[in-house]
This record gives C-alpha cells, structure tokens and sequence, in this order.
C-alpha cells in the first residue's frame, strides 16, 4: 500500500547503522583499551551465542558439546601456523572444516537421539573430546609408530597448552583483529537472518516444533538436523581460530571446557531462544556481567569476597529464574514491556494521552 | 490393473503383543478405502507401518509396485503416502500458511520449479483455510486443526492420502463438510484410506472396507455387506447381540 518505509523500520534501522558506527568507532576512541579487548571479545561470544542457536534455537536441539569444535578450531589454527609457518588467516577456513567435519561425526549419530536425550549425549561427546585432546600428546608418545609426531613439538601441549608466536606490533595486530571481529559477527548474524527466511530454517522451525509431523510431511528430520549442527560447527570453529590467533596462548583444558559449551547453550537461553536478536543480546548480557563479577570484589571489614566463585551460582539462578517465569529470555521481556499498557502510556506522545 | 497398495501378509509385534497379524488386502487407484474395527485392533499400527513410523516385524508393502516397507516417513512421502494425524499436530508457533507451506516445500514433488507459494495457496483454498492463513495455527478451533492437517497433507501432494479419524470430534455440521471435501479429494484422483470410528460417515463414503480386530483381518467388502456381517457384528457389539 504505502511505498515508503514505515517509521519505525526506519527508526530500527538509524539505531542499528548508530550502534553499528559506535562499534566501528571504539577502538579509535579508547585505543588499545580495556574496552576495546571487553568489545572484541564480545563479538566472539555473540558469534558463538547467535551459530549455536541456529542447531540449538531454530531446530531445538540443545547441545552441551559445541566448546569441541571451538578447540577444534582453536587448536588446528595453532598447530599449523606452528609446524608449517604458514600465515594465521590461511588455516581460518581449514579451521572451520575441520570442525564442520567433526560436527558430522559426533552429530550424525547423536542426532538420532531426541529431546534430552541429545543433550545428555553431546555432554558425554564434550566430556570425552576435553579428556582425549588433553593426553593426546601423551597417548602418542605411547604408541612407537606416531612417536614422531610429537618428538619435536607437542600437538596440543596437554596441561601446559600451546603458545603461537607474538607479531611485532601488537598494538596495530589487535586493532585489526577487532574489525576482523566485527565482520566475522555481522557475517554470522546475516547467515543467521538468512536461514530463518529460507526453505531450510522452515525444516528446522518444524522439526522444532514437531519432529514427527515434519517427517510425514517429507521433512528428512536427521539431514536437517546434521546440516544445521554443521553450519554451526563450521563458524564455531572459525571462533576458535580467530580465539587462537588474537591471545596466542590455547590450553585444550580451557578452549574444550564444559564452561565453554555451557556459555553457548546459556547466552542465547538468556536473551530469547529460537529468535534472531535474543542470541545476541544474551551474550552481551553474559559477558558484562561475566566481566562485572570477575572484576569486582567486596570489602567488608576484614571479609574480602571475591566474586568469580559466584559465576556459575548467578547463572544457575538466571537459568531458573528465566525458565519459571518468562522462556523468551531479556527479549521476551522485552516484548512484554511493549505490550503492557502502563508503559505504553508512559512513552506515549503527550498530545495521543487518551 | 495392478493395485496401488498392496500389503502381503503384514506382522508387527510391540514385545509379546501382535498388533497387526498377517493382514493382506489391495487398494486401487482412484479408490476410498475404509478401515474400521473396535479400539485397538491395529488399524492406527497398519497406518504406522504403510507411512513408515513403524517397520514390520515380517510381510512386504508394496507402493506401485515397489517395495516400501522399512522407508523412513520422509522418504514413503517423497514417494507420494502422505498421512495425516489421529491427534492433531500442528507446527504450533507457526502461521497456517507456514504449515502448510512445510508441505509444500518438502512434500512429493514431480517437478523441481513447482511454484510452492501458489501450491500453498491452493491448498489453503481447496480447504476453505485462506482467510485464516495469518493466524498463529495454536489459535484455531479443533475444527480448523482437523483441516490444517488435511491441507497440509494435500499440499506435500500426495498420490495415497491415509486419513486417521479426521472427524473424530467434529459436530454434526463439520462432519459434513469434511466429508465433502474428502469426495472433492478424491475426485482429484487422490487415493485415500481412512479409519474413522463414525458410522455413518464412513459407511456413505466408502467404495470398500477392510475390518480388523485385535490385529487380526475379519472382513473386507462392501459397506452393505460389511454392516450385514455377522462377524463384524460380534466383534463390535459382542456374541449375545449379534444372535
């Protein structure tokens, strides 16, 4: 009917290019800050927050396995920047493969599993990956014929993890991983935005919403669901790559950490689940407070508390809390503020009070 | 004419319980196929292992002459059985359009470029759906649910619709209209099986009708003879009635 764009797509869209030109300016206002590493950092999450939903939100299965490819891609990037000298960016795209891959091996057959019962497997696939890459060194030094492998150089560096080789200027180095970032982040975003639009997320929503109906009406339930958790492999795994090259320093302790695969399943749970915006919206939400508890430390008389041992307990509350009272995360409050009539009244223009 | 469907001496055992035992029977193109018999005689079972949530424990099923039995539902789809559901099972958070457009999109498809947005949209017609193809499908009435599933269904275009109690229900009103449309589908040239548990409904659609009870194939004829039955008779109401 009307040709010109609405208002308030209008406005939504002056709000993104603002946040998105804020970004863009951060690290040329704060050089090398706190808050430039706090904002890099964060992209990450997000882009690991928003690729996990789209097996775990879109299609519903939740999988406590996805830190595996994030070290996949971590440590396949430290490995042969390390042993071949090759240039960090070119191992990016081996990186994602390889986690890709590693997605279809452990999702082909988990993913026959419905429901819970997924998630607990992917647990085990999660635990058993940080256990085997940890004494892989070790389990190779073991066996003479791949004695080799390691005689010079360890793989994963078992307990005392890898450390890549620092660039001469770090400070320039960090400035343009913070755009590469940045990129990598909207690039998800937009294959997120993508697939929801597309033949393949309407397999993955009714999947979701009901696997059997989906297979009666010619939806392959077990190729949709292997293809979304690949996708999702591949670009958590190009997380892992660009982990790596910015800190050069990856423990396979750390990088495939229950922790970690617990951060993707709660940052999108926070901020809305299945949606496009609440993904992202919960891995800032977590990363600020993430940041906030970490930093922060109460004195109080002689009692000095410090918070990181609260971390886990905050978000065990939230996870509940979310649950119980409002499933669609900060987002679904969010559409619940609009919806209330008090607020309405409160933003509404002076002269349209009724 | 070669039949459409053949099943050949189908068993399916759940544990010690056969729930369907031996049945035989043909279905031809162009056909309304009947299926009745008290609760659990195993017609919701046969359904299950002719659409491919089950796979039999022995016997063959026959699709156009090929083999089906132990094909994924996806896949006895693809090929053009589409069934719809006893309950309900609507994509809840979906729109009715996206419902049925599911169908559309994944359904058997004899050509790639088939324009699913104008299939959707027949769909949603030929089912009377169109005005309300905007709602969230959670929204309907049980009414509306029972056609959403048949327009589903319709769109994934299927050659063999198998129909499990779709009005069962549904007031004196909707019944009708229902079975109207399934004589729209049929005349269509869609094949359809149904197992409906009113009467009346089946017995004035009906071209033939198979009865089971406890698995087990007791009849199969006519509507007229069925009803005449006195095998059907003691099976749905006892031995001292049927005397």
């Amino acid at each position: 009917m009307n040709r010109l764009v609405s208002p308030r797509t209008l406005l939504a869209w002056l709000f993104a290019i603002c946040g998105l030109g804020m970004l863009v300016m951060l690290p040329i206002l704060f050089k090398g800050s706190y808050w430039q590493t706090l904002a890099f950092i964060t992209f990450l999450f997000v882009s690991l927050s928003v690729s996990w939903n789209i097996p775990g939100g879109y299609a519903g299965q939740v999988s406590f396995g996805h830190s595996t490819f994030l070290g996949l891609g971590a440590f396949t990037t430290a490995v042969i920047t390390l042993r071949t000298g090759l240039p960090a960016p070119f191992t990016i795209p081996v990186a994602g493969l390889l986690a890709m891959a590693y997605g279809f091996l452990w999702g082909y057959p988990t993913l026959r599993l419905r429901g819970p019962y997924f998630s607990i497997a992917t647990i085990g696939v999660g635990e058993a990956t940080r256990l085997f890459m940890t004494n892989l060194d070790d389990l190779l030094r073991s066996i003479p014929t791949l004695k080799e492998l390691v005689k010079y150089q360890p793989l994963t560096g078992g307990a005392s993890g890898l450390t890549l080789r620092l660039p001469p200027d770090i400070q320039s180095y960090a400035l343009k991983f913070y755009y590469v970032a940045l990129l990598f982040m909207l690039v998800v975003l937009a294959i997120s935005w993508w697939i929801r639009r597309s033949r393949f997320g309407l397999a993955l929503f009714a999947i979701n919403m009901d696997p059997d109906a989906a297979e009666t009406l010619g939806v392959s339930t077990s190729r949709y669901n292997v293809l979304a958790l690949m996708v999702s492999a591949f670009l958590v795994g190009v997380v892992g790559s660009l982990y790596a090259q910015y800190f050069f320093f990856i423990d396979p302790r750390e990088m495939f950490s229950f922790q970690n695969s617990i951060a993707m399943v709660l940052m999108p749970i926070i901020g809305g689940i299945g949606t496009l915006w609440g993904p992202v919206l919960g891995a800032v939400v977590f990363k600020v407070v993430e940041d906030r508890l970490l930093t922060t430390r109460l004195e109080w008389g002689p009692l000095s508390i410090n918070f990181v041992q609260f971390n886990l307990l905050l978000y065990g509350l939230l996870l509940v809390l979310i649950i119980l009272y409002e499933p669609g995360g900060v987002l679904g409050l969010l559409r619940r503020a609009r919806r209330s009539r008090w607020l309405a009244r409160v933003l509404a223009p002076a002269g349209q009070k009724a | 004419m070669s039949p459409l469907l053949e099943c050949r001496d189908l068993v399916k055992h759940f544990g010690g319980l056969a729930a369907v035992n031996h049945v035989s029977f043909q279905v031809h193109a162009g056909e309304i196929f009947g299926l009745i018999g008290p609760n659990g005689a195993g017609k919701t079972t046969l359904f299950r292992l002719i659409s491919g949530v089950h796979a039999p424990t022995a016997g063959q099923i026959l699709f156009k002459g090929h083999k089906i039995a132990g094909l994924k539902p996806h896949a006895t789809c693809h090929k053009g059985i589409v069934s719809t559901h006893q309950i309900v099972r609507p994509f809840r958070e979906m729109t009715v359009r996206d419902n049925v457009r599911v169908g559309a999109e994944f359904g058997h498809r004899l050509d790639r470029d088939r324009d699913v947005l104008a299939w959707t949209r027949e769909a949603l017609e030929f089912t009377g759906l169109a005005p309300q193809a905007d709602k969230l499908s959670k929204n309907l009435p049980l009414a509306g649910h029972k056609r959403l599933e048949l327009a589903r269904a319709l769109a994934a275009n299927p050659e063999l619709l198998l129909l499990d109690e779709v009005v069962a229900g549904l007031n004196t009103t909707e019944t009708a209209q229902t079975m109207d449309l399934i004589c729209q589908i049929r005349a269509r040239g869609i094949t359809i099986i149904m197992v409906e548990h009113v009467m009346r409904a089946i017995m004035g659609i009906s071209d033939r009708i198979m009865v089971l009870n406890y698995g087990e194939k007791i009849a199969e004829g006519r509507p007229r003879e069925i009803a005449k039955n006195p095998v059907v008779i003691e099976a749905y109401l006892g031995k001292q009635l049927a005397s």
